[in-house]
């Protein structure tokens, strides 16, 4: 009996719209409501009535007067049929279509329709525009070295620089549709013989099977797709560098672009290419080596620092060296708080002061940043509110906190922090390795798009070690990580990187 | 009860990680006390002693692989069962999860009195062991590939204290190993069977094995492991040796925590509140094996979820911490469980390889003899 | 795809620190609530009486330097702890401790009871120096008050004794190395002795304990053989003094340089000395050791000119002081014999050969007694400076 319901709905569905211009022009205006940008415009050719409609907003006013308008008006056909029509209309992108459901979708997608009166179908005609801003470099993700063109609102757009960055036979753009109700085009892009096949379906399947009503952006749809919603480490990497995209897509990796979204996703992304910049590609490989080591080191400072601190003041005073013991017992001898007290208001005053610099524009923001640095705290420390080594070592983790390519990688480090204090002011140093060693563990259980998320540390994989945490010489990196499985996985012949000259050869 | 254990293909471990698994599981609370313990009994010839010690351990685990090979892919729960019979079997599986229990246990009580003694002299036990078992029930939930990654970051987290060992050679005096070899092998022995608390932990191989991806490996990695133990653990007990006098060694009970006093960082006093700390990362590992070996048993025996039995495991842990109070009862119990150690870890996987290597052959000959005839 | 594997995990762990929190945690020791012993010292006051003086290291904002002297009596030392915190407005802990003086009556009786203590306490390094006070150990600490607390005694004491072990002026007497020689049969500890000079406190000397007891004490001059006899040397200068007519063949009989000399003797400072001993047991039965010392090192003052630059003069030089050094060093070895003390470490070589049994200690003290020397001195002069 269901199955019966939902034949009858499929043939309703492919009922074609009533084929009078006047009962069409109803019959639309009830699909799509309310709307007062749909405007119609009626023609009279040798009697026969022709009827453009269009949503105003959505399509560009000259392309619409010269290629539809304008041929219709100065034809002199003897008969006007769809057929005869579409033979005059000027534009690449059109297509016949009756059905209903599909014209008011086209509509919204910014075409026109076109239906001459008592014609079993009708043409609908792309001459839609969307608002579009120039390359831009980018913002977010600001690079010293190397190439600073940044995706665009137009999936298109950001297709066409993919593409022309990455002339590649074999890469695909397969089409998805992103959201159950607000259905908007993205695309599943991969080079064919390099990603692996699981990778894609992963991606596939999880796109397909959300049961979400609207997706504004990448960023959005890369958290319901990824695979542990609980934690606060991203999995899936979201980026406004094509050349970022053009990398991983060469070393296997599935990337996800969505129109209307000026970033990109894709995946899988492993914890520690959370530190990975382009720059360290695009730097000769020992400087991005050392660039990308204090990105890590600094991480891992940011997290210890303060914990370190306050287990230190509050538990471990035997470990303080006496050249430091009397410049910290002195500044420490004002403060009225216990030290988790004090790291946590100061931890709390530098989140406070990034916030308001990020939301306020950025000539004010600027401002904050003098305000805050000296004003508070020096205050701070002259009204011995906090000790003047901890400004030190708090400003420190901020910043080590911000080295990170990835924002949202920063932003995860530095909430990580606060528990981390709270422990140490609990248990001291044993509090502090506790939340080390759960965090060990935590990472140990993520995946990335069903892959191991601490790879190429565990899974152990010696080959790639090249690729994330430390950096090769490019001759010795002859193969593609081998954490995404690609197929391809040959680069060039080993045997070329390796080869040498003899003396006076 | 299958006798054979056919995990999925995703479960599967490198079979190089066996290295790391062996390494991770035997280092743990035992090695700070191990010099002291074994120097009690063979003196100053003790790093002797303990080079036998992993010399025979790695007999043990050559016995054990060729037992475990004759079996397509079984673990200690499938042997038992095949080689016993249904109600023998499962008595001593039931048995040996026990044993792996209480070993768990042992470890845990052991770092606690630890943090109590050098760090935190009021800390409630029930707290840290609390939060401890918490965490290693968190690790075991993620399966045996968490375990062994587990084991993996401990091991190459921790690497870089063995090269602390070089502060306190400098206040050595090689003199103390000298004359060698001039403790007799009664006392020598002695000393050998003193290790196998801290050497304890290889026997869980018998349950890794069936989650090997290349099992014809497990024989050479196992190895390597033990050996690096070995090494590590005899370097341990000769620098304890040449670092503090005799009577002075005879009389500390942490010797490798005492060392590590004189070591300084250039920013850090006292090495050993780190080094007390950072244990915890050495412990975790030992604590997963251990508490998943356990567990384990509870899916293999009564066909229970084997989740429902790492919690059974850590709350019966946990309400067993309360009943410690002293240390002379840790010390009982650690001398019950070196010992028990010895016989179960030991002994026993010698003597049921014997058994399963001579019931294969005979069921070799008869399989033989009836495609003769 | 919202997998709920680990909330429960999650939920639990906010318990447990809700619970820990609620209950109560580990006892707090925020450092600017304590007041830190940085030196302590041992007084015996009477029978079964112990003086202890220590001194604290406050954090005060109002002053730069707060540090306070406090003297209590008890039995042991921490009965000490308890009277001093009587007498103090922040809880006392000995962290932070440095170094100890133990004074010199205390010393003779032995002092491993007040060493055992400190081994104990698992709050306290092994890194604290232990020294001998020349009288009393309250006079020695009695000196901050002197200097009205500018002076941060257990700083100073720690750099005084640090800085002397690093130029090897003295033999390190870490509590680590006092343990070390205390509980081997075959070595002895020294510490150094303290004393009050003016305003300040000075290294007078180095205490020779057989076990935890001061037997004697040796003065500075000495102290350079004792060093190259136990440890390795590698910097540091030493001045010796010779008859002029042990020197005469090398003297310089230049025309222009016949200044007057202003000494009896010719005094001869070497410097940069590099050095190498070996103990070695040379009959076993007769108990004969043979001590070579191997010294790299170079002349850098002369008292009279002399001629330094042929070779063959050096070689006289080299023998003159090989000489000199094996006559200090046998008088030194000698000297220790007679008190049946050990600090050299001869016991250790000889249990190193002994094969097959174990000696006691009393066994070690007849034999020792015993024993024979064969000393041998090796210097090289490698350099003279910049000039011949």
């Amino acid at each position: 009996m269901f199955k019966r319901k939902l034949d009858t709905k499929q043939s309703e569905e492919k009922k074609p719209h009533r084929l009078n211009v006047d009962d069409l022009k109803s019959d639309l205006q009830s699909e799509i409501g309310d709307c007062m940008d749909l405007n119609f415009r009626t023609l009279k050719k040798n009697g026969k009535k022709i009827l453009v409609c269009f949503l105003s907003s959505l399509i560009d006013k000259t392309s619409f007067d010269e290629y539809i308008l304008l041929p219709i008006q100065q034809n002199t056909l003897d008969e006007w049929t769809t057929e005869s029509l579409a033979q005059i209309l000027p534009i690449a992108e059109i297509s016949a279509a009756n059905q209903l459901k599909e014209i008011v979708s086209s509509l919204i997608e910014g075409k026109a329709y076109i239906y001459i009166d008592g014609e079993p179908y009708g043409i609908l005609a792309n001459v839609g525009t969307t608002v579009e801003r120039s390359l831009e470099k980018a913002e977010t993700e600001s690079l010293v070295y190397g190439p600073k063109i940044s995706f665009t609102e137009s999936l298109i757009g950001n297709l066409n620089i993919i593409r022309s960055n990455l002339k590649d036979p074999k890469l695909c753009m397969e089409d998805i549709v992103i959201g159950k109700r607000v259905k908007t085009p993205g695309k599943l892009v991969y080079v064919k013989d390099i990603a692996d096949e699981d990778n894609i379906s992963t991606f596939r399947q999880r796109i397909n099977d959300l049961e979400y009503d609207y997706i504004p952006d990448t960023t959005v749809l890369g958290q319901l797709i990824e695979d542990n919603s609980w934690t606060i480490f991203p999995q899936i990497m979201s980026t406004e560098l094509p050349d970022r995209i053009t990398l991983s897509l060469m070393r296997g990796r599935v990337a996800v672009l969505m129109d209307r979204s000026p970033s990109a996703i894709y995946g899988p992304t492993p914890f520690l290419s959370f530190f990975e910049s382009t720059e360290d590609v695009y730097m000769r490989w020992n400087m991005g080596l050392f660039l990308r080591m204090l990105r890590i080191i600094s991480i891992f400072l940011s997290v210890l620092l303060t914990p370190a601190y306050v287990a230190v003041l509050t538990y471990h005073y035997e470990v303080i060296p006496s050249a430091l013991l009397i410049s910290l017992g002195q500044s420490r001898a004002n403060v009225p708080f216990p030290p988790v007290i004090e790291a946590l208001l100061l931890e709390f005053t530098i989140e406070l002061l990034r916030e308001a610099g990020a939301r306020l524009p950025t000539k004010v923001g600027q401002t904050m940043g003098i305000v805050g640095g000296i004003v508070i705290g020096q205050a701070a420390v002259q009204a011995g509110f906090t000790s003047n080594i901890l400004i030190i070592i708090i400003a420190l983790s901020a910043l080590g906190s911000f080295t990170s390519p990835s924002y949202l990688m920063g932003t995860a480090v530095r909430m990580l922090r606060f528990p981390i204090i709270i422990l140490a002011g609990i248990w001291g140093g044993i509090g502090i390795m506790f939340s080390f060693c759960f965090i060990m563990i935590h990472l140990l259980r993520l995946t990335s798009i069903g892959r191991p998320y601490f790879m190429p540390i565990y899974p152990f994989r010696w080959k790639d070690l090249g690729y994330s945490i430390i950096k090769f010489p490019n001759q010795y990196l002859s193969h593609r990580p081998v954490t995404n499985r690609p197929i391809d996985k040959k680069i060039f012949p080993k045997q070329k990187g390796v080869e040498k000259k003899d003396v006076d050869e | 009860m299958k006798i054979d254990l056919h995990p999925k293909e995703g479960l599967l471990v490198n079979a190089f990680l066996v290295l790391f698994f062996i390494n991770a599981a035997q280092t743990g609370v035992g090695v700070i006390g191990l010099p002291r313990i074994v120097f009690l009994a063979a003196k100053h010839d003790s790093w002797i002693s303990v080079f036998l010690g992993g010399l025979f351990t790695s007999f043990v685990l050559t016995m054990m692989v060729l037992m475990l090979k004759k079996y397509d892919s079984a673990d200690l729960y499938g042997i038992q069962v095949d080689v016993f019979g249904k109600w023998i079997g499962n008595a001593l599986n039931i048995f040996y999860m026990s044993y792996l229990s209480i070993s768990f246990f042992v470890i845990l009580m052991n770092y606690i009195e630890i943090v109590q003694v050098w760090i935190f002299p009021d800390l409630p036990t029930w707290q840290i062991s609390l939060a401890l078992i918490l965490l290693t029930i968190y690790a075991v939930n993620g399966g045996i590939r968490i375990v062994v990654g587990v084991a993996f970051l401990s091991v190459v987290g921790t690497t870089w204290m063995t090269f602390i060992l070089i502060v306190p050679m400098e206040y050595a005096d090689p003199k103390n190993l000298l004359p060698l070899m001039n403790t007799d092998i009664k006392h020598i022995l002695n000393g050998v069977y003193k290790t196998s608390l801290s050497l304890m932990g290889f026997e869980l191989l018998m349950f890794l094995y069936p989650y090997v991806k290349d099992k014809k490996k497990v024989f050479l990695y196992s190895q390597i492991g033990n050996l690096i133990t070995t090494f590590i653990f005899t370097a341990i007990t000769m620098v304890c040796i040449t670092f503090f006098a005799e009577n002075g060694l005879a009389r500390t009970i942490w010797p490798v925590l005492s060392m590590f006093k004189i070591v300084r960082l250039p920013n850090l006093e006292r090495f050993e509140f780190i080094a007390v700390s950072f244990w915890m990362l050495i412990i975790l590992p030992n604590m997963c094996c251990y508490l998943w070996a356990a567990s384990k048993g509870f899916s293999r025996i009564i066909k229970w979820k084997q989740k429902k039995g790492i919690w059974i495991i850590g709350i019966l842990a946990w309400g067993g911490s309360f009943f410690i109070k002293a240390r002379y009862q840790m010390n009982e119990l650690t001398d019950f469980v070196a010992h028990l150690g010895f016989l179960t870890a030991f002994c026993y996987p010698v003597l049921l390889s014997v058994l399963v290597l001579v019931k294969k052959w005979f069921q070799g000959r008869k399989q033989s003899s009836v495609e003769d005839s | 795809m919202w997998r709920t594997h680990n909330c429960k995990l999650i939920l639990l762990t906010i318990c447990l620190i809700m619970m820990i929190l609620s209950a109560g945690c580990v006892q707090q020791k925020p450092l600017e609530k304590l007041g830190l012993i940085t030196m302590s010292g041992y007084d015996l006051e009477g029978k079964n009486i112990l003086k202890g003086t220590v001194v604290v290291q406050k954090f005060d904002p109002m002053t730069q330097a707060a540090t306070k002297v406090i003297t209590s009596k008890a039995k042991t030392s921490k009965g000490l702890r308890q009277e001093e915190n009587l007498q103090s407005n922040q809880k006392l802990v000995s962290g932070q401790l440095r170094s100890v003086v133990y004074s010199r009556d205390l010393a003779k009786k032995g002092i491993i009871q007040l060493v055992d203590t400190l081994n104990r306490d698992s709050s306290i390094g092994n890194m604290v120096y232990l020294t001998v006070a020349d009288q009393t150990a309250s006079e020695i600490l009695d000196i901050e008050n002197d200097n009205k607390g500018n002076l941060n005694l257990g700083t100073y004491m720690y750099n005084l004794i640090k800085q002397n072990v690093e130029g090897e002026q003295i033999i390190s007497p870490t509590l680590h190395e006092f343990n070390h020689n205390y509980y081997d049969i075959g070595k002895d500890p020294v510490l150094p002795i303290l004393k009050v000079k003016g305003k300040d406190v000075i290294i007078s000397g180095l205490g020779l304990f057989k076990d935890d007891r001061l037997v004697d004490e040796m003065k500075h001059g000495d102290l350079f053989y004792l060093k190259i006899l136990i440890d390795k040397y590698r910097a540091g200068t030493k001045e010796i003094g010779f008859k002029k007519d042990q020197l005469k063949k090398i003297i310089l009989k230049d025309e222009n340089y016949t200044k007057k000399p202003i000494y009896s003797k010719i005094y001869v400072a070497i410097d940069n000395i590099r050095s190498k001993t070996k103990i070695k047991l040379v009959d076993k039965k007769n108990l004969r050791f043979q001590v070579e010392v191997r010294l790299d090192s170079r002349v850098l003052e002369t008292t009279q000119a002399l001629e330094l630059g042929k070779p063959s003069s050096i070689k006289f030089l080299e023998k003159k002081f090989n000489e000199a050094m094996e006559k200090k060093i046998e008088k030194i070895v000698l000297h220790f014999k007679e008190l049946g003390i050990d600090p050299i470490g001869f016991g250790n070589e000889y249990e190193a050969h002994l094969r097959g049994k174990t000696i006691s200690k009393k066994e070690w003290d007849s034999k020792y007694k015993e024993s024979t020397f064969d000393i041998v001195v090796k210097n090289t002069i490698k350099r003279t400076g910049v000039i011949d």
